[in-house]
């Protein structure tokens, strides 16, 4: 008993002490500078938390004005959750990482504020065109690019070779392939937990996409079902699965059970790190249909609070166009596998020298030039619930496309209607 | 029904017997008590009995069957535990009648029984009562039907006095004697209350550290323990004893002096302590002081000091003024136990 | 003093011995449940800036139309319908194996309890691999080929299991607890009363339990109408597959995290809380109703 006092008495006083000692030394710091400080909450974790780490280092490093603190929330998700939590209680930071399409919401919510007077156009011209369209709202940019992939064709180089096969170029290649397979127990095609992204890409491409201009969306017209029929059509006949609550098609990727994997390029260093002893794989820009390429660019921008001060804003705008820069972009891009920002980091001799010692990165560069990206709208995320319930009803319940897509047109007004309130 | 313990032993572990060839013998429609501290082994018994606990040598026969290894639930014993163990969600009536569920007796049948012996203890106005809503003594009373209602050969008796209060234990002690009386079936009851035992029992077994002492009727152990342990627990108040050594002076040549060098320890009951002169008196002139007098109901208890031991007599007449200073010992009542405890001399027995 | 009489200095100075779990309890608790009352009757309302432009029982309406809620609904119902007796009946059962085992009983007890306080990430992990379908452990014993996971026909009662697995270990400790209260003399009186095994199991053993059931049947009731966070992790952040395991906290979740539709939510947090406080109401009523024959006294 009387260790035990003792003990926790001497404990209260190391506490103490340090309590002490870090309250001088954070004092310190703060009146000798006096610098800006712009709080930054992203959902990086391990190693591309510690890049992104760097970059802020490096940042405020580079500067006497400012000093960003960077604060990992875990994932996305968790960023999303805070952020409408911390706008109700005020304690929003500068600036967050989030994935664009809330763009809308937030502006309605009147807590963002547009990075135009901060950052001119001319600065954003380098920007691949699908980033600097996903950016604009209505007519400003409410977002900054950061952490961006694209949508990439992987394939089992063993496999290929072993059956004859070639890199597809089209979709129908695919599908043929898939004939030449299903006796074997092996899919041509494996996609994540559902198609969507394939789908909106498909549609696109056919000219009548499952995302365009909000709600007003025609999913029912004929182009548009084909598109969906393309891989609707293999999923039944055996040719291809989705990977349900495997989460990634990587899994039955790495298991040998289907020749080729649609995913994101951001999955690259994952997959590296995880590849079965024995299997060569390679990447390739996803096949085109009806004679047109694209490539689903996902990822998530930075949005800044309108909470910040005038010099927050400022400083927050500095490390923005700090991490879009060249140099700092494709650094961020060979490190993590996210793909550099700007149309002119592709003649970068430093990044070519990159990409000839990684050749699977070559294809997910080589997508940025036909990338696209979803135009945000209000309801955006309420409108991707119901996509991916019917696409669920597809998969899941063998639903046919027509059925699905009609039912699915058939909620839009409501809500389309929903929004206005 | 007649129940005998044969050469019973039972041992929790190797080290621990706690009884070591272990025989009594109780005759059929006979009311036995077993008496005896806590921790001297009565419940067990009881258990033994029952059938809950199983002897690891010897046998127990039920007039001439070996029961040793039937269940219990064969046995056709009633209990009454000293909790009562009533089942709490069942009704006055439906405990009564559990038994005879068990047995699948028809509910009608088993209705009529419960309300016969519901009357035979006094409770036929509390039928449709929980158990939590009873009085102790009811509760008890309740408890007694139930071990009664599938008629059982032997009914056996956990302490059942002990939680209640003093009037509603003279009470129900009477009850008990009436019931084993009017059912006439064979009754063991355990007690730790030499009241209990001496006032309902036709027979009484004392019982200390697993061993038996001495079984007799109460007057017998009163009038003739067979060892010191008994003499000093039957008996109320509680005998006096003082190393023969400090007596010598004043024992009467009545006692043969070959008994003498063998006595280690005298004792002496209350009454036969008194400040008169007594025929035959086995000690004169005992020189004591007067501590203390109580009158006690009908009673008076006077306290004396004899040299360094407190005595008590009731024998000496009440609001005595004078300051007594010797006392004398009639022999009734006057016991001397060698080193061994075993009473070897009484005092009226040689007459 | 034990007759003093309240006065007015009496009382404040009980309310000021209480007001830190007062102010608490209206914080955590009160406010937020006025506050999401309030919110499932805003019908024209901005979440981020508070500004309130109407109010009406539209979102009650929206949630009575909304085809997907009437799945949540129904999930959650066969769900409890699966989940309570299930775990119920095998968290007593096995309870009861561990009280006549002696021997390697607190390893057992430690092994039913694991799950309880294993994080349901690391749950959801291992059983995705049990329910797999090409190299499950799941199909591997039944020697079939079920996609529990991904087939809406199934994967309800993948969660049911995993749930139950999770919940007995808190339950069997609860019923091993009502089981060392019950006193050994009831036995003994059940025996010599003729009762055998099976008998005293229905005449001691459950009547004496049945206090403890209540409270284990009432609160898998009201953990099971509140289940989220294993279908989570369980169905890689999806209501399974087709929303086969959309249930009502789920869609809550739904509409607020993923959907913004605020008080669409909060108005079904409504619906949820009312289920579940009629539910628990018609326990509590049945369960007082006959308490004389569980607890054997009048309430």
């Amino acid at each position: 008993m009387k260790h035990l006092r003792q003990f926790l008495f001497a404990s209260l006083l190391a506490f103490l002490a340090l309590a002490t000692l870090s309250a001088c030394s954070s004092q310190q710091a703060g009146s000798s500078t006096k610098r800006v400080t712009i709080t930054f909450w992203h959902g990086m974790t391990d190693s591309r938390k510690t890049e992104l780490n760097h970059l802020i280092r490096t940042f405020n490093n580079s500067q006497t004005t400012y000093k960003v603190i960077g604060s990992s929330q875990g994932n996305i998700v968790n960023v999303q959750q805070k952020i409408t939590a911390a706008a109700k209680s005020k304690t929003l930071p500068t600036i967050a990482q989030t994935v664009y399409t809330n763009v809308p919401d937030y502006v309605r919510g009147d807590i963002i504020t547009p990075f135009d007077p901060y950052i001119k156009k001319n600065d954003l011209s380098d920007l691949h065109t699908a980033f600097r369209q996903s950016i604009n709202y209505q007519g400003k940019a409410y977002s900054m690019p950061f952490s961006r992939s694209a949508r990439i064709l992987f394939y089992n180089k063993t496999l290929l070779k072993k059956e004859g096969l070639k890199v597809p170029t089209t979709w129908a290649d695919i599908q043929k392939d898939g004939l030449q397979l299903k006796s074997k127990g092996i899919t041509a095609m494996a996609f994540d937990q559902n198609f969507v992204t394939e789908a909106d890409g498909l549609t696109r491409q056919a000219g009548s996409p499952l995302f365009g201009n909000g709600f007003d969306v025609n999913l029912t017209n004929k182009k548009s079902l084909a598109a969906i029929h393309v891989i609707w059509d293999m999923l039944q006949n055996g040719t291809a699965t989705t990977a349900g609550t495997d989460g990634y098609g990587s899994v039955a990727f790495f298991k040998g059970k289907t020749l080729f994997y649609s995913g994101s390029s951001a999955g690259i260093s994952t997959m590296q790190a995880s590849t079965p002893k024995g299997m060569r794989w390679g990447t390739a820009t996803l096949p085109s249909y009806q004679g047109q390429k694209v490539s689903s660019n996902s990822g998530n921008d930075i949005v800044m609070f309108k909470s910040a001060s005038k010099a927050q804003r400022k400083g927050a705008a500095a490390f923005v166009k700090f991490l879009m820069s060249q140099k700092q972009t494709i650094k961020w891009a060979e490190k993590t596998g996210y793909v550099p920002l700007t149309k002119s980091a592709k003649s970068n001799a430093g990044y070519q020298q990159f990409l000839a010692k990684n050749p699977t990165a070559k294809a997910a560069e080589n997508s940025l030039s036909f990338g696209f990206q979803d135009k945000p709208f209000l309801g955006y995320n309420q409108y991707l619930v119901a996509v991916g319930k019917s696409f669920d009803e597809m998969t899941a319940n063998h639903v046919t496309p027509e059925k699905a897509m009609t039912q699915l047109q058939k909620q839009l007004p409501k809500m389309a209607k929903e929004q206005q309130k | 029904m007649q129940v005998t313990l044969k050469g019973i032993q039972l041992a929790y572990d190797r080290h621990n017997k706690i009884f070591d060839q272990l025989s009594f013998h109780v005759q059929d429609g006979e009311l036995l008590a077993l008496l005896g501290p806590s921790g001297s082994g009565k419940s067990t018994i009881l258990n033994l009995i029952a059938g809950l606990l199983t002897p690891n040598a010897g046998q127990i026969l039920f007039d001439e069957t070996d029961v040793t290894k039937l269940d219990a639930r064969n046995r056709n014993i009633g209990m009454v535990f000293q909790d009562y163990a009533l089942y709490p969600q069942l009704n006055v009536m439906d405990n009564i009648a559990f038994p005879l569920k068990m047995a699948h007796v028809k509910k009608a049948t088993r209705r009529e029984q419960a309300q016969k012996l519901a009357k035979l203890v006094h409770i036929e106005s509390l039928l449709t009562k929980f158990p939590n809503e009873l009085s102790g003594g009811q509760q008890q009373r309740v408890a007694i039907a139930r071990a009664l209602a599938k008629k059982p050969k032997i009914l056996l008796l956990d302490e059942p006095l002990s939680n209640l209060d003093a009037g509603l234990r003279v009470e129900l002690r009477d009850e008990i004697r009436h019931i084993q009386q009017v059912t006439g079936v064979t009754t063991i009851f355990v007690t730790h209350d030499q009241n209990d035992a001496l006032r309902i029992a036709d027979k009484i077994i004392v019982l200390a550290n697993g061993v038996i002492q001495q079984v007799s009727t109460g007057a017998d152990l009163y009038r003739h323990p067979r060892n010191l342990f008994v003499a000093q627990f039957i008996g109320s108040p509680k005998i006096n004893t003082i190393p023969v050594a400090n007596l010598i002076p004043y024992i009467s040549k009545e006692i043969p002096a070959s008994i003498l060098t063998q006595a280690v320890t005298a004792a002496f009951r209350s009454e036969s302590i008194t400040n008169d002169p007594v025929a035959n008196a086995l000690m004169t002139n005992l020189p004591v002081t007067m501590t203390h007098q109580v009158q006690i109901g009908r009673d008076s208890q006077t306290q004396l000091q004899f040299e360094n031991n407190r005595l008590i007599s009731t024998a000496i007449s009440d609001n005595y003024t004078q300051k007594i200073q010797t006392i004398n010992v009639a022999p009734r009542g006057f016991f001397l136990f060698n080193d061994d405890d075993v009473c070897i001399w009484e005092g009226d027995a040689h007459d | 003093m034990i007759n003093a009489k309240p006065t007015l200095k009496s009382t404040l100075k009980a309310l000021l011995y209480l007001a830190p779990l007062l102010i608490v309890t209206i914080t955590f608790t009160i406010w937020p449940l006025i506050s999401s009352f309030l919110m499932s009757f805003y019908t024209k309302y901005n979440y981020f800036t508070n500004q309130v432009k109407a109010m009406g029982g539209a979102n009650f309406a929206y949630l009575w139309q909304n085809p997907d809620f009437h799945l949540a609904v129904r999930n959650t119902l066969v769900f409890v319908i699966g989940v309570v007796p299930l775990t119920v009946i095998l968290s007593l059962g096995i309870a009861l194996l561990l009280n006549q085992i002696n021997w390697l009983s607190s390893f057992f007890r430690t092994i039913y309890f694991l799950p309880f306080v294993t994080s349901t990430v690391a749950i959801s992990l291992v059983w995705n691999w049990i329910f797999h379908q090409d190299n499950g452990l799941l199909n591997a014993l039944l020697g079939g080929s079920v996609d529990w996971l991904n087939d809406p026909h199934y994967s309800l009662t993948a969660l049911i299991i995993v749930c139950v697995w999770r919940g007995l270990g808190f339950n069997i400790v609860l019923f091993l607890a009502g089981l060392n209260n019950i006193d050994n003399h009831y036995y003994q009186a059940a025996k010599l009363d003729g009762a055998s095994a099976w008998q005293q199991f229905t005449n001691v053993t459950l009547p004496m339990l049945a206090p403890i059931t209540v409270l284990i049947t009432v609160n898998e009731i009201i953990s099971s109408f509140k289940v989220f966070d294993q279908i989570y992790a369980l169905f890689h952040g999806q209501a399974g597959p087709a929303n086969a395991d959309l249930t009502m906290m789920y869609y809550l979740y739904q509409k607020f995290y993923v959907e913004g539709q605020y008080p669409v939510a909060a108005a079904s947090g409504v619906v949820l809380f009312i289920f579940i406080v009629i539910i628990t109401g018609l326990a509590f009523w049945y369960f007082q109703r006959h308490s004389i024959k569980i607890w054997g006294r009048r309430s």
